[in-house]
């Protein structure tokens, strides 16, 4: 493995040149509240590159900032800091009509199927608004445009009548899925895409953007807190905690070889069926963003922390062939 | 063995509309019951018609019957459920955030259950509040009581939660997927606390979820809802082992696992759980099952026991994946 | 996949109003007072004095009877001519002034709430200033400094309206941004003033239907108030709040000159403010608190 530049991924990543690549990338929301403004760090110092046509999973827990990252990914959150480039251009600053061009290319897949859909349209321009804005259907080639997008998506062609409400929970994820495949997006960001759905509509919908991105020649960045469906639609996955990638290598390496604490212990942690005993849970909480712990920002729930993990934060560096920040491994 | 719930064919409406279907089932002192099943099942509403909370538009129909120890609460007033709720059996919610008053510190919303249901004073009940806030894992306990809910996390409130339905030693609890809102870190805490705090206080558990791993991790018996019905009911690890109606296998199935080779498609069930409006006359399971007949269509199946201590509503029930070709409605073997 | 779609379940919203019991008698009292205004002045005329202002002095303050139902004021006035007359009067004024002040008011909220930071800061501050100033009063120094008559009468209730529009429009599209379909539309590429006309505004609008009639409410009320100070619409026409101005000296001795402009004012505000609530309630049933 060389490194070809610093800070650059050096696991998994193939050899051409990155659809998507983030350096330094970080995050702040600022919140005013009663005792003035918080800066809230949601994401920081992210170094990223993404190979067209593979699948990145990121797992981690409730505000650790993983749909934070995937939306600054498609320019939906800015950055504070760092740098973004999307096929060789950079795309950080973009603004107005050049950043509206870009989005064709970007697209985002909404966790919750019902809010993300305007429920004052029907299906037709829910799917066919944003093709015309762009021009890439008239008025007269839209009802072509919106059928083939449902029919890609294993919906009816009669949908484009219907509003939102009309359908169910796993149909409104394929219309929001379709809308996001209409505008013929390279990347997609799918946020949580599956985990507002019932477990028997959930693999429907997981097939589904399987299939599309090997008919499409999609490029994903796969965003969700359960472990084994990342592993399963990912070729590289990323663990991240606190705003932090901590962990990330090929979806063997974290399934089969993981080094860092945190992802062991998420590992363990996934209820799996038929096994009677919990495994022995992580004790404490998540720390709050806004305080990190000083060194290692897992120290504080870490079973083999140590002194020195309180001194200094650990960078992420290539342990068993993928990338690991711990001192210990 | 005396069951402490006893549940009989029970029926639930909203305004109107039949949501729940006939359900029986029944809990064992310091037992788990799973209620399993997706959206739309009718798995909560059994759990709110057991506890007399559903809301205005919701009924349980007459003829319906559900036994607390012995005690039919079906048809009881108001104010006879109250007397039951909280202190013989508690129920926790998924979403803790929402079911504790903002306004108040933890330690004021416990130590008030409390003094309701034990008569305690006011300070011997706080000292109950601090104890049963370190019997649910909180650390600290003291400094605690003092903060609002808003300034704990997600575990810690369902923690608070769980304090307070154990307040008087209930013999049932009622879990409404407790752990669904919480990361998988917290999860498996929040199951452990349960099962622990069932070992001391000897408390029944009827836990409703959706996520069969949670299910096979705590529960001693589970029962498969579909569409406002019990479709199979049996020990949790033979359930697991050896699912007989093909929405349990199906559904079991579609959970993802590690390590699964992503060139084969995931097990899927297709179409969706039908709304009570649209429930087919035969089998409700019938549209989307692989096996099905066109007798299955016409005739809806009965819940029997096919093997000993499992039952399941299928006339063509699966033995290891294989579904049994003749409708045998008698029991076999 | 078979995919089966329920049909449609909408009920217009009208349907919905009739079924609930107190906006279905907001209906009948406001569909009464629109039915006078429209149809009424054909149905009293016929003789001489069906027009309003016609005065005959032989024939004042008359008490019910055949020709004068309810009577005549001092002028020989027919009552029940002014009354079904002024019905004309009170509607246009307040539904044209809270038609004014909900356009603009959707617009000015619609522009600050989307817009945010210093815009909104500005806007809110003329707001507050506005609002600061009790909505009688305001309405009373406008028709002060701009001279009475309709035009000037509807300018001064559509400001007093306007600033409560502007709020509910905006807090309702302070709502509506944070939901994930308006950044689905972001994240689409579409032009910032098509998301706020397409997918903002309309589903911010709720707030704003519920307030237009308890405003054509107020603003009866409103109008009637500065008629009866005398500052509404030109003498002689017969505006209910003038009219209640006109019998007041009179109120000992033929009260019902009074009571009947008290009633058809009473009989307006609460058709509207029934109407109001009971789109409340059919918008969101959550809120409904009898029904």
């Amino acid at each position: 493995m060389t490194v070809t530049e610093p800070g650059a991924p050096t696991t998994g990543v193939p050899s051409s040149a990155p659809l998507l690549k983030a350096r330094g990338a970080s995050v702040e929301f600022t919140v005013r509240g009663r005792r003035g403004k918080t800066v809230v760090p949601a994401v920081q110092d992210i170094d990223l590159d993404i190979a067209p046509g593979e699948t990145l999973g990121l797992v981690g827990e409730s505000g650790c900032g993983k749909s934070t990252l995937g939306r600054a990914l498609v320019r939906l959150a800015d950055l504070t800091r760092g740098t973004l480039e999307f096929q060789g251009t950079q795309i950080g600053e973009l603004k107005g009509k050049p950043l509206r061009d870009l989005r064709r290319d970007l697209q985002l897949v909404f966790q919750d199927p019902m809010s993300s859909l305007n429920p004052r349209m029907k299906v037709r321009e829910l799917i066919g608004e944003a093709p015309l804005v762009h021009g890439l259907a008239t008025k007269d080639s839209l009802d072509d445009l919106v059928a083939t997008a449902l029919e890609r998506v294993g919906m009816p062609r009669s949908a484009a009548d219907r509003y939102p409400h009309q359908f169910s929970g796993g149909q409104r994820q394929r219309i929001g899925i379709a809308r996001a495949l209409a505008l013929e997006p390279k990347f997609i960001v799918a946020d949580e895409p599956v985990s507002a759905l019932d477990v028997s509509v959930q693999s429907q919908v997981v097939n589904l953007l399987v299939e599309l991105q090997r008919d499409l020649g999609l490029t994903y960045l796969f965003v969700a807190h359960d472990l084994a469906v990342v592993d399963y639609v990912s070729d590289r996955v990323a663990v991240m905690y606190l705003g932090r990638i901590v962990e990330i290598g090929t979806d063997e390496d974290i399934r089969e070889r993981p080094r860092h604490p945190y992802t062991k212990a998420l590992l363990a942690a996934a209820p799996e069926i038929g096994r009677t005993e919990a495994a022995a849970p992580l004790a404490g909480d998540v720390p709050s963003v806004v305080n990190p712990p000083s060194g290692c920002p897992f120290r504080t729930r870490c079973p083999i922390a140590e002194p020195q993990c309180a001194e200094s934060r650990p960078e992420l560096r290539v342990v068993d062939g993928h990338q690991v920040a711990c001192h210990l491994v | 063995m005396t069951s402490l719930l006893s549940v009989r064919d029970l029926r639930t409406a909203f305004n109107g509309q039949t949501v729940l279907d006939g359900v029986d089932f029944d809990l064992h002192p310091g037992k788990t019951l799973g209620l399993v099943g997706e959206s739309g099942s009718g798995k909560s509403v059994t759990a709110l018609s057991v506890m007399g909370l559903l809301d205005r538009n919701g009924k349980v129909l007459p003829g319906s019957s559900i036994k607390l120890e012995g005690q039919e609460l079906a048809g009881l007033s108001e104010r006879g459920l109250r007397e039951v709720r909280g202190k013989r059996m508690a129920m926790i919610f998924q979403e803790p955030m929402s079911s504790l008053n903002p306004v108040y510190t933890v330690g004021d919303q416990v130590a008030e259950t409390v003094r309701k249901h034990l008569g305690l004073s006011r300070r011997a009940s706080r000292e109950r509040a601090v104890e049963l806030l370190r019997m649910v894992g909180i650390s600290a306990p003291e400094r605690r009581v003092t903060e609002y809910p808003h300034q704990l996390s997600g575990g810690m409130r369902q923690r608070v939660m769980i304090a307070i339905a154990i307040s008087a030693d209930p013999a049932l609890l009622i879990a409404d997927e407790p752990t669904t809102a919480l990361d998988v870190t917290i999860q498996g805490q929040i199951l452990a606390l349960l099962k622990e705090l069932q070992e001391r206080l000897n408390m029944a558990i009827l836990m409703i979820t959706h996520d069969l791993g949670v299910v096979s991790q705590i529960a001693d018996d589970v029962a498969v809802m579909y569409a406002g019905q019990i479709i199979e009911r049996t020990e949790a690890q033979r359930l697991v082992g050896n699912p007989a109606h093909p929405y349990s296998r199906g559904l079991l199935a579609s959970v993802p696992r590690l390590g699964m080779d992503r060139n084969v498609p995931l097990p899927s069930i297709p179409g969706s759980v039908p709304s009570p409006a649209d429930w087919p006359a035969g089998c409700r399971f019938a549209d989307r099952c692989e096996f099905a007949t066109p007798q299955c269509r016409e005739k809806p199946p009965l819940l029997i026991e096919r093997w000993p201590g499992h039952e399941v509503a299928c006339d063509h029930p699966l033995v290891d994946g294989v579904p049994t070709p003749e409708p045998a409605r008698e029991v076999v073997s | 996949m078979a995919i089966e779609v329920p049909v449609a379940r909408r009920t217009s919203l009208l349907r919905a109003l009739w079924r609930h019991r107190s906006s279905k008698v907001g209906l009948i009292l406001v569909g009464f007072t629109l039915f006078v205004a429209l149809i009424g002045p054909f149905l009293v005329l016929g003789n001489a004095s069906s027009d309003p202002n016609y005065q005959n002095l032989g024939q004042s303050l008359l008490g019910s009877s055949g020709s004068h139902w309810l009577g005549t004021d001092d002028l020989g006035r027919d009552e029940l001519v002014r009354m079904v007359n002024g019905a004309r009067y009170t509607l246009i004024m307040a539904v044209a002034a809270v038609t004014i002040a909900a356009v603009s008011g959707l617009i000015v909220g619609a522009v600050s709430g989307y817009a945010g930071g210093w815009v909104d800061l500005v806007i809110q501050r003329l707001v507050d200033i506005i609002l600061s100033f009790p909505g009688f009063l305001l309405a009373l120094a406008l028709v002060a400094i701009l001279g009475t008559g309709m035009t000037n009468l509807i300018i001064a209730v559509a400001v007093s309206a306007f600033p409560r529009f502007v709020r509910v429009t905006r807090s309702g599209v302070l709502t509506v941004m944070q939901l994930p379909y308006v950044e689905a539309a972001r994240s689409q590429g579409l032009p910032p003033l098509r998301i706020l006309r397409k997918h903002v505004v309309p589903n911010a609008l709720g707030a704003l239907i519920v307030q237009t009639p308890l405003e054509i409410g107020s603003a009866v009320l409103t109008g009637a108030g500065l008629g009866f100070l005398g500052l509404g619409v030109a003498e002689p026409t017969p505006e209910w709040g003038a009219m209640l101005g006109d019998g007041r000296d009179l109120l000992f001795t033929n009260p019902t000159l009074v009571t009947y402009p008290g009633i058809a004012i009473f009989i307006a505000i609460l058709g509207f403010n029934l109407l109001g609530d009971g789109i409340r309630d059919v918008l969101d049933p959550r809120h409904s608190t009898s029904r």
